[in-house]
């Protein structure tokens, strides 16, 4: 079973530690695989975005997937919407913080990570990240738009393998069915892609509001309890709309 | 030249509440 997503797919922090093999066992991804006896491969890496993700399942299927040797599940774990890559020169080493990962995207290597929390480390991302964080700011419906098309592109690629899958949000991802958004949205397969349009019912967000903390974690990330809880609604899910 | 002036203030003031709504929505730190 392939699992790709962000820091909340790599189950991130529950241990403490940014990125471990026990973090990985225990993330809700890999609870799901167990629950139907795959092998999991996380290829989750902290810090992704959604065009990330999206190139790291294509780029898995190009590189590992053979119908005649494997049965293939696959996990999108989408994160939040407003996350952007931008392309660039630099060898960004981002394996080292996903060193846990069954398989690293290389190719995450060659962009720019800009989220709203991190403003940058060396001069040259100080310099930049306001830039892109204001477009960010400024474009956010733009920015849901790409994030709708990457979730039809990874929808429809697995559906011409005829790969079975499921689809949830860890974080916040669309935030109103809008004009532009909704013929775009109505393409999206919802029996395949638990809570797509709730955004408090999203990894993340759903059990930081129900007040779940984690002592261990210094960056906000959960503990086993939610990615236990969350596994659970996930294989219900799975359950109720035959997706398996 | 003063409306001017005022109306970069209001659009400083509405992206700066914009960013600090983005900013509690993904405040996950990656160095």
């Amino acid at each position: 079973m392939l699992i790709a997503g962000c820091s909340h797919a790599a189950g991130s922090e529950i241990n403490g530690l940014e990125d471990s093999v026990y973090n990985r066992q225990h993330s809700f991804g890999n609870l799901v695989a167990f629950n139907y006896g795959y092998r999991p491969i996380n290829i989750a890496q902290n810090g992704m975005t959604n065009s990330g993700i999206t190139r790291s399942i294509l780029k898995w299927i190009e590189k590992h997937y053979d119908p005649s040797k494997m049965e293939l599940f696959v996990l999108v774990s989408w994160t939040e919407s407003t996350r952007i890559e931008v392309p660039s020169n630099r060898n960004f080493l981002y394996n080292i913080s996903s060193k846990a990962a069954d398989w690293f995207d290389e190719t995450s290597n060659m962009y720019f990570r800009i989220n709203f929390g991190w403003e940058g480390g060396d001069a040259e991302e100080k310099a930049l990240f306001p830039y892109y964080q204001e477009f960010m700011a400024n474009n956010s419906n733009l920015l849901e738009l790409q994030c709708i098309n990457n979730v039809l592109l990874i929808q429809y690629r697995l559906q011409a393998l005829n790969v079975k899958y499921i689809m949830c949000n860890a974080m916040h991802m669309f935030t109103s069915n809008n004009k532009h958004n909704k013929d775009l949205l109505s393409m999206v397969d919802s029996n395949r892609y638990y809570n797509m349009h709730n955004n408090d019912a999203a990894f993340f967000w759903k059990f930081r509001n129900l007040g779940y903390t984690n002592p261990k974690a210094k960056y906000w990330h959960h503990g086993e309890e939610p990615h236990q809880l969350y596994a659970k609604e996930l294989c219900e899910f799975i359950g109720e709309n035959k997706c398996l | 030249m003063l409306i001017r002036w005022i109306k970069t203030l209001i659009r400083e003031y509405k992206y700066r509440k914009r960013l600090k709504e983005l900013r509690k929505r993904d405040p996950f730190i990656y160095k």
